[in-house]
């Protein structure tokens, strides 16, 4: 099997792979359980103003100026996840898909200083939020579960 | 002096790659086509309902503007989320083809490297 190393590109080659083989190669963060953790958190808030505005929908405890420290608290914890994503090397997908989220409450929240005008508006939203926290939970699972489970 | 077989050194990371690339690819595409496509339909069965609500007045047309991009931005969010998952798989498949050669190596040496 084995045969002679003669060539200079065979030493440059074997070099190459002691080389290649110190390394490994990381393309994207691990998982990260203080993200989901603190996400779960956010998700229950979220769905607080939402299920809260379905069931008082037409009166006035439904109306923004009740919510509003909720939603700045979801931001700001929000905006923190997003510059702590940032500062994870390899992070770039999770950075994005928690921008998008920000976007979507940011949006959810335009929709309450409207007025919310039916359950069936209410229901659209809570499932679209819904799905994008569910998106970002898959990756980090796949993570989770196809990496060896190293956390971040 | 010791010898190397530096082709079938290069083969077996070759091999370990495409393996670990094809197995592992074939496992995570299985979970996440049905999430995926679960999340899909629910996505196109939103978007009738936002149509149904802005024809029967119930929404603002700026209201139905603002739900529609959200439904984009969503579509995208699970988008990012594949993307992640083949990172995932071309990493772990990167990794098994170096470990692959770093085992030849330490047989070669006989010692481990680190």
């Amino acid at each position: 099997m084995k045969t002679l190393l003669r060539a200079p590109y065979g030493i440059f080659l074997l070099s190459l792979l002691f080389l290649l083989s110190s390394c490994t190669i990381e393309l994207i963060s691990p998982y990260n359980p203080p993200l989901v953790s603190a996400l779960q958190s956010l998700q229950n808030q979220v769905n607080t103003i939402l299920i809260t505005c379905e069931h008082k929908l037409g009166t006035k405890a439904a109306a923004y100026e009740n919510f509003e420290q909720s939603y700045i608290d979801t931001q700001v914890v929000l905006t923190d996840l997003i510059s702590s994503a940032k500062a994870i090397p390899h992070n770039d997908i999770t950075t994005k898909q928690l921008t998008l989220l920000l976007d979507a409450i940011n949006h959810m929240q335009s929709l309450h200083q409207q007025g919310f005008r039916s359950k069936q508006e209410i229901q659209v939203l809570k499932e679209t939020i819904n799905d994008d926290f569910t998106a970002i939970y898959e990756l980090q699972d796949i993570k989770q579960a196809y990496s060896g489970g190293h956390a971040a | 002096m010791n010898t190397v077989n530096l082709d079938a050194m290069l083969q077996t990371m070759l091999d370990t790659f495409v393996t670990t690339l094809t197995e592992q690819g074939a496992e995570v595409g299985a979970d996440l086509r049905s999430h995926v496509e679960a999340e899909l339909k629910a996505i196109v069965a939103r978007l009738q309902v936002i149509s149904k609500m802005l024809l029967a007045k119930q929404i603002t047309a700026s209201a139905a503007q603002t739900l529609l991009n959200m439904q984009k931005d969503t579509v995208v969010e699970h988008l990012l989320t594949v993307s992640g998952a083949a990172q995932v798989v071309l990493q772990n498949s990167l990794n098994a083809a170096i470990n692959a050669v770093k085992d030849s190596l330490n047989t070669l040496l006989g010692v481990a490297l680190a």
